[in-house]
């Protein structure tokens, strides 16, 4: 069993020029929790993922209190992040976002969302974006196979 | 003439000692490397070039004073998951209405009361994030908060034997113990904080209050959802307030406050059903060790005469006399650990009073709370002068109100002048008249 059978060949992604508030955009309008990055040449150079804005739009000092006590209102990270909104994407893309061949086995990405905590994989092929597989990818195989 | 002293030690012994020590010294207020390294290599050479042996080296280090702080590290680290602090400071927060002064004077009374019993730097990172989050919250400029903080996290740590390092360290040596230093050090600073907020206030209180904030904001904090299981939160209250009990009440049961907090930090451990291998994680390990490094390296110098030389020395400028020996202990300790370390400033200075005592007659207990006054107070000095200090400078550079060395000295330096000057008033009153 190979990634390729399993890849959601959807090529949705974001240039590197982009803003911010484009990949918010993107991300809601196709509801995906990570948003591959593409350069002018359409080379795939990374993802930004929820966790990637949101770590860069909670405040510092949020992240040294034990617990939520001191959120007084959604403000503390709204008015960040709207500070950012016109940044560009490749400020938030995270090169080293862990991604799969179509020729990688779907065990092998299974284990890497597990390990990584990720919740999608970015297929690649060369350097070229085709599809991206998900957590939901992984664990439906149940459903169909008998045997892996 | 200086290696006449050393009688019963090599002349090549005390220049290997005096070395190690320097090094030692040079590496800590350089930063060039971990402070626990510096101490621990420092260490491991007097032990390797024999100027000290093993087992003396074993018996320098002060067990009092390890098993003291380890024992606090382990209970706070506890209490840090009730969310007792947060607790209080929202509590405290509250009270203000919102009014940025008040707010100076309640977080920086909450971060005294606190930092008298945790350490400093507990404290501070406990309260300064905190202080980030409400001043984020009615868009005003942390700043004067912070300062304010710093100050008194030194100041309220100088109140107790656990406050701050240089008293723990003062009370493992000595016979003083939790009462004595409550009964020396809080009048004083009482006396302190009073002043030190009446000149905050001419400092602050304009540029705090001129601008408009938007006060109801603040009551969107929610004390409750500090506290994520009651249960928890009451049993670290109550095994906390018995440990504190215990060490009140040491004259009468007589059980080392080493083992109180040892013994207190693992009833806790058990009694909240914490992972022992989890909370043992959040011991600060390189303090520790820094510390046992310290101590053979001062047991070194011990060894070779050096510290009975300094000590000669001392009783020799101050003719012997118990008073002028206190205000030159006092100011010399004040402004060293301004630049320096207090610790290894302490571990020192401690040394060398032991050995004044037993060519000085009288009671010798006034350069004791010289030693700890001057060295806990000295720290407000600079942004370095303390380990709480230098947490709250990097902790603002991550923010958008980083904290510059002279904006803090500005402020920070001349209250710590004033607040020495009271501290030498208080000890003449009480010991020289």
């Amino acid at each position: 069993m190979q990634v390729k059978d399993y890849t959601y060949k959807d090529i949705t992604s974001v240039n590197e020029d982009s803003t911010l508030r484009r990949v918010i955009k993107t991300m809601k309008l196709h509801r995906i929790s990570a948003v591959p990055v593409i350069n002018h040449l359409g080379e795939y150079i990374g993802c930004i993922s929820e966790q990637d804005i949101l770590n860069a739009s909670v405040p510092v000092y949020m992240k040294s209190i034990y617990n939520t006590s001191f959120m007084a209102n959604l403000d503390q990270i709204t008015i960040h992040l709207r500070e950012l909104l016109d940044e560009k994407a490749i400020k938030f893309t995270d090169a080293k976002h862990p991604y799969v061949s179509p020729d990688d086995s779907v065990s092998y990405a299974g284990d890497l969302l597990y390990r990584t905590k990720r919740t999608v994989l970015p297929v690649v092929e060369g350097k070229m974006l085709i599809g991206l597989i998900s957590r939901i990818d992984i664990l439906s195989v149940s459903l169909y196979e008998q045997n892996i | 003439m200086f290696l006449s002293v050393a009688t019963n030690a090599s002349t090549l012994h005390v220049i290997i000692a005096l070395f190690v020590f320097i090094l030692t010294f040079f590496f800590i207020i350089s930063e060039k490397l971990p402070n626990s390294i510096s101490a621990i290599l420092g260490a491991f050479l007097v032990i390797a070039f024999h100027i000290i042996s093993q087992e003396e080296a074993v018996e320098a280090i002060d067990f009092d004073t390890i098993g003291l702080l380890c024992g606090m590290m382990l209970t706070v680290s506890v209490m840090r998951k009730s969310g007792l602090f947060e607790y209080i400071a929202i509590k405290g927060i509250k009270l203000t209405k919102g009014n940025p002064w008040k707010m100076l004077v309640i977080l920086s009374i909450v971060t005294a009361v606190l930092s008298a019993f945790l350490d400093n730097v507990t404290t501070v990172l406990i309260i300064v994030p905190l202080t980030f989050a409400v001043a984020d919250t009615i868009k005003i400029n942390p700043t004067p908060i912070l300062v304010s903080e710093i100050l008194f996290s030194n100041i309220g740590g100088t109140a107790t034997l656990i406050g701050d390092p240089p008293n723990i360290m003062i009370g493992g040596a000595t016979h003083l113990g939790f009462m004595d230093f409550i009964n020396n050090n809080a009048p004083i600073v009482l006396i302190i904080s009073v002043v030190v907020f009446y000149l905050l206030r001419l400092i602050y209180y304009k540029k705090l209050t001129a601008i408009e904030v938007d006060k109801e904001k603040i009551y969107a904090f929610d004390e409750k959802r500090a506290i994520q299981d009651q249960k928890f939160f009451i049993t670290s209250i109550v095994i906390f307030t018995l440990i504190i009990l215990a060490f009140i009440t040491h004259h009468v049961h007589e059980i080392s406050l080493a083992s109180l907090a040892l013994g207190g930090g693992f009833i806790m451990m058990l009694v909240t059903k914490q992972d022992p291998e989890e909370i043992l994680k959040e011991v600060e390990w390189p303090t520790l060790f820094f510390f046992i490094g310290l101590f053979i390296i001062i047991g070194s110098l011990e060894q070779t005469g050096i510290i009975s030389f300094l000590a000669d020395k001392m009783v020799a400028v101050t003719g012997g006399e118990i008073s002028p020996a206190m205000q030159l202990i006092l100011w010399v300790s004040a402004f060293s650990t301004t630049f320096i370390n207090s610790i290894p400033y302490t571990a020192t200075l401690i040394s060398v009073i032991e050995n004044m005592a037993e060519t000085t007659s009288g009671n010798i207990d006034p350069l004791w709370w010289a030693l700890s006054l001057g060295a806990c107070l000295g720290g407000n000095g600079t942004l370095i002068g303390s380990a709480a200090n230098i947490i709250v400078a990097g902790f603002s550079q991550k923010t958008s109100y980083p904290m510059s060395f002279k904006e803090y000295f500005k402020v920070g330096f001349p209250l710590m002048i004033v607040s020495v000057i009271l501290t030498s008033f208080y000890l003449y009153v009480k010991f020289s008249l």
